[in-house]
């Protein structure tokens, strides 16, 4: 019996726990306080337990903390057990309330947690303080005890619910009742007109830890549904029919009614995981609210404007703009139009731009901004509309209106735009210039486009230069011409080497070219310069093989130079003759006649065929 | 010297002439003015018949793209309009009239992706401030500049004169440094051109599917005149995202190539 009373009592005297004691200390009150642990590390939690024990009403007002030191609080919770006796037919009881603080160490080393104060009827009692070591984070984690609010909350609690059940310890393993967890459907206003927003609000009410696993609506065909966000909804405390209950908004529609009369509401269902206690698996309940039936009126068919449609209904401002007032003929503005309030947005009908004869008008785009916070319905509509003017000149924009229904006055109301005044020049860069109706393309008066070309190169634009197959060696040109304008000025500067090599070649060519022209000579019987150039001929050819120069040294001289360079004597011999020969034929040229000089000719070219064919030091005859 | 700066000319000039735009034949120059007559008497559908035959015969010509879009559009064919006011801009980049009469057209579109001008979701902005550029522009500004900072190398290499030399040597400096920015975009330009292929949707309707297959699962609806960028062909399929960043396959007879 006394566990069963203790059951339901324990749950509401913690929850009312803030609320001051009352009555006296009486009996004898013992105060003490003990911790779990002396030694913690710094990722683990150390639980202060002070435990009050007595006859009297405790309550937490009547404790004052101690100091923690670098202790940091991160929790506490209550609990309580009270035991009854008779004796001597007087009944007594002895009630004792622990009060659990779970402290986070912040550094580590030696604190201590100061002496606690329990103050009851104008006494006070002291806790014995208490050293603690802190040290660093140890492997033990997971085998350490976790503190008492670890414990009494099991993981599947998690979530933002967790708020709900920051007291529980009181909630053993026992049946769960109707009155324990429910939920309400609140729908207001009580009374609205067709079209005007009714805002559902789905509340849950529990006494044990629970959470919401879905949620199912009726059918709402006879309104239009916005749902609103009740993320942020935070849980609160409210006492029914003498029981405290947590409560907390589970979910939020708009219903805006799409007709008048009695509509009807089913139930919402909502399944909720609960639980009683962390040893116990959770167990799911099938909760549902009640059946609703609404009244809905209709639209007042007095004073209802023209251009009012049933959609139109809230609370609303209107505004209008374009994007320059001065464009150019067949230049496109954009006329924009938005409505900004309270109610169904989406749905609301903004006004049509009229026809306009001076215009060319694009189908208009609308775009929809709505928040989802608050209960509220609020956002904006913008309509955006391109416009063309077809003619020069001051060009107006009507006034717009907008008729809606306000039910918070219960009236209609008509927002109206301001006339908006273009400016249109007549020319249009790009264009033909001047009015449409001069140009060329008579059959732009009637559109927006920029015209047709009338002159074309008519070019035929083949594939991408990159893509043709003389690309690559274009570019290849540039460096490729570099490169043998280098190498040949390289190559250019070894032949200008002065060394042996070039110096034989260079006196090779130079007796060729003597020996050329000694020809023409000896065709044309000029005897004197015949011989020179002969000779000229024989002592580069002869030079053309050697290591020194020839020229310029004493015939003698020259003659054993080749005899050294290793010339066989006897063609050094043919050679010293003809040389002797050709000076000879310099100084009397009166006695050469033209066969002796085409015999010295072909005497010097059977030489130099002889030197072409031997290296120095073979014996050949001339 | 003077003989290696001639012949780098005559070079330069035979590319030049080598990539000289040909011109049409007279007969198919009829076709254009047939074309454009036949818009002007609001015969649009005649109009693009003749535009369509140069087309056909292998011309590519901003003007004749430019023209068929518009007559396209006449005849409400948006899908087309948008595809060859798009291949205006690829041959004429910053084409202003085919620029303004597409964005009017693009306004008339039920899908309203647009792709950015910094290209779609997951392009970088280059790909964007690149495509502004011709492909032929950049190339021969690198080509010039490029064969420019070689012949004035050469210049420097023939000069005896150090003086000569050293100014040659700081002129060739910026140069180089215009070649290297050139050579850059045009990098930039040729890899967009070979690598990066856009697509615009041409028929009214049509379902981008989750996969190859005319049963494949239909992620969303597209309209025509909606620009895409083609990923890969897949057997009478082409992978594509949209500008959203949005993948699926569609069918290639829906599209058009830019």
């Amino acid at each position: 019996m006394s566990g069963r009373l203790e059951h339901l009592l324990l749950p509401l005297l913690l929850l009312v726990g803030g609320t001051p004691a009352s009555g006296s200390a009486s009996g004898q009150i013992r105060f003490s306080a003990a911790v779990d642990r002396t030694e913690v590390a710094l990722d683990e939690t150390v639980t202060l337990t002070l435990t009050v024990t007595g006859d009297a009403q405790i309550s937490a007002s009547n404790i004052v903390p101690p100091g923690t030191g670098t202790l940091e609080i991160v929790g506490t919770s209550t609990s309580e057990s009270t035991s009854f006796s008779f004796s001597g037919g007087t009944q007594q009881f002895t009630r004792m309330v622990n009060f659990h603080y779970v402290l986070k160490p912040t550094r580590t080393g030696k604190t201590r947690i100061g002496a606690a104060v329990l103050k009851l009827g104008g006494k006070s009692w002291r806790s014995r303080p208490i050293d603690i070591l802190v040290v660093k984070s140890s492997g033990r984690r997971r085998g350490a005890p976790q503190s008492p609010l670890q414990r009494r909350f099991p993981s599947w609690l998690d979530d933002d619910w967790n708020d709900l059940f920051h007291s529980p310890d009181m909630f053993p393993r026992r049946r769960i009742g109707p009155d324990d967890i429910f939920v309400r459907l609140t729908l207001k206003p009580d009374l609205a007109v067709e079209g005007q927003q009714l805002t559902a609000t789905l509340r849950i009410y529990s006494r044990v830890g629970a959470r919401v696993v879905s949620i199912r609506w009726p059918g709402l065909n006879d309104f239009f549904v916005v749902d609103r966000d009740v993320s942020k909804a935070v849980t609160e405390q409210q006492q029914i029919n003498g029981r405290l209950y947590h409560t907390k908004v589970i979910d939020r529609r708009a219903l805006f009614p799409l007709r008048s009369g009695e509509l009807e509401m089913g139930a919402v269902e909502v399944d909720v995981d609960t639980s009683t206690s962390p040893f116990y698996p959770a167990q799911t309940m099938h909760l549902r609210t009640r059946p609703r039936r609404l009244t809905i009126m209709p639209l007042p068919g007095q004073d209802r404007p023209r251009d009012f449609h049933p959609a139109n209904v809230g609370q609303f401002s209107m505004a209008a703009a374009v994007d320059a007032t001065r464009v150019a003929l067949n230049q496109p503005i954009t006329f924009t139009l938005t409505i900004r309030g309270t109610g169904a947005i989406q749905r609301i009908r903004p006004p049509a731009m009229p026809r306009l004869g001076k215009f060319r008008i694009f189908d208009s785009t609308s775009k929809v901004e709505v928040s989802n916070r608050g209960a509220l319905v609020r956002g904006s509509k913008q309509v955006e509309t391109i416009l063309v003017p077809l003619t020069s000149g001051q060009l107006t924009l009507p006034a717009l209106t907008f008729s809606y229904y306000d039910p918070s006055q219960g009236s209609y109301r008509t927002l109206s735009t301001e006339p908006i005044t273009l400016q249109v020049a007549a020319s249009q860069e790009g264009t033909d210039g001047g009015s449409p109706l001069v140009s060329h393309e008579v059959n732009l008066v009637a559109g927006s486009f920029k015209p047709i070309r009338f002159e074309s190169e008519l070019s035929v634009r083949g594939m991408a230069l990159v893509d043709r197959p003389f690309f690559w060696p274009l570019v290849a040109l540039p460096p490729g011409l570099y490169l043998l304008v280098v190498l040949g000025l390289a190559l250019r500067a070894r032949g200008q080497a002065d060394t042996t090599r070039n110096r034989m070649r260079q006196a090779w060519l130079l007796s060729r070219r003597h020996l050329r022209k000694a020809a023409r000579l000896a065709a044309a019987g000029q005897a004197a310069d015949f011989y020179a150039e002969l000779k000229a001929a024989l002592v580069r050819g002869f030079e053309a093989r050697c290591s020194q120069p020839l020229h310029g040294l004493p015939l003698n001289e020259a003659a054993r130079q080749l005899e050294e360079e290793g010339f066989a004597e006897q063609l050094v011999e043919a050679w010293r003759t003809e040389v002797e020969n050709c000076d000879f034929g310099r100084f009397s040229p009166a006695s050469s006649r033209g066969e002796q000089m085409q015999q010295s000719l072909a005497r010097a070219r059977k030489l130099f065929k002889t030197i072409e064919r031997t290296r120095p030091g073979t014996e050949v005859r001339p | 010297m003077k003989r290696s700066l001639l012949l780098a000319l005559q070079v330069a000039c035979l590319a030049a002439g080598l990539a000289r735009a040909d011109t049409v034949s007279s007969s198919l120059r009829q076709h254009f003015t047939a074309g454009n007559q036949a818009y002007l008497d609001g015969d649009y559908q005649r109009a693009v018949d003749n535009y369509r035959r140069l087309v056909d015969a292998g011309v590519r010509n901003p003007d004749l793209y430019y023209n068929l879009a518009n007559a396209y559009f006449r005849l409400g064919r948006k899908g087309l309009a948008v595809l060859f006011y798009e291949r205006t801009l690829k041959l004429a980049p910053g084409d202003q009239a085919a620029e303004f009469n597409l964005r009017l057209v693009r306004k008339s579109l039920i899908d309203k992706l647009v792709m950015p001008a910094g290209g779609a979701v997951g392009e970088p902005p280059w790909h964007g401030f690149v495509r502004r550029f011709s492909l032929d522009t950049l190339t021969w500004v690198f080509l010039l500049l490029y064969s420019l900072a070689f012949l004035v190398a050469l210049w420097r290499r023939l000069s005896k004169r150090e003086s000569a030399r050293r100014l040659l040597f700081w002129l060739n400096v910026p140069l180089l440094t215009l070649v290297l920015l050139a050579g850059l975009l045009f990098a930039g330009r040729l890899y967009l051109h070979r690598k990066v292929h856009h697509a615009v949707v041409i028929q009214p309707v049509v379902q981008l599917r989750e996969g190859p297959d005319r049963h494949a699962k239909v992620l969303v609806e597209v309209h025509e005149g909606l620009k895409v960028r083609l990923l890969a062909d897949s057997g009478g399929f082409v992978r594509v995202r949209l500008s959203n960043g949005v993948e699926g396959y569609l069918e290639e007879g829906d599209l058009g190539r830019i």
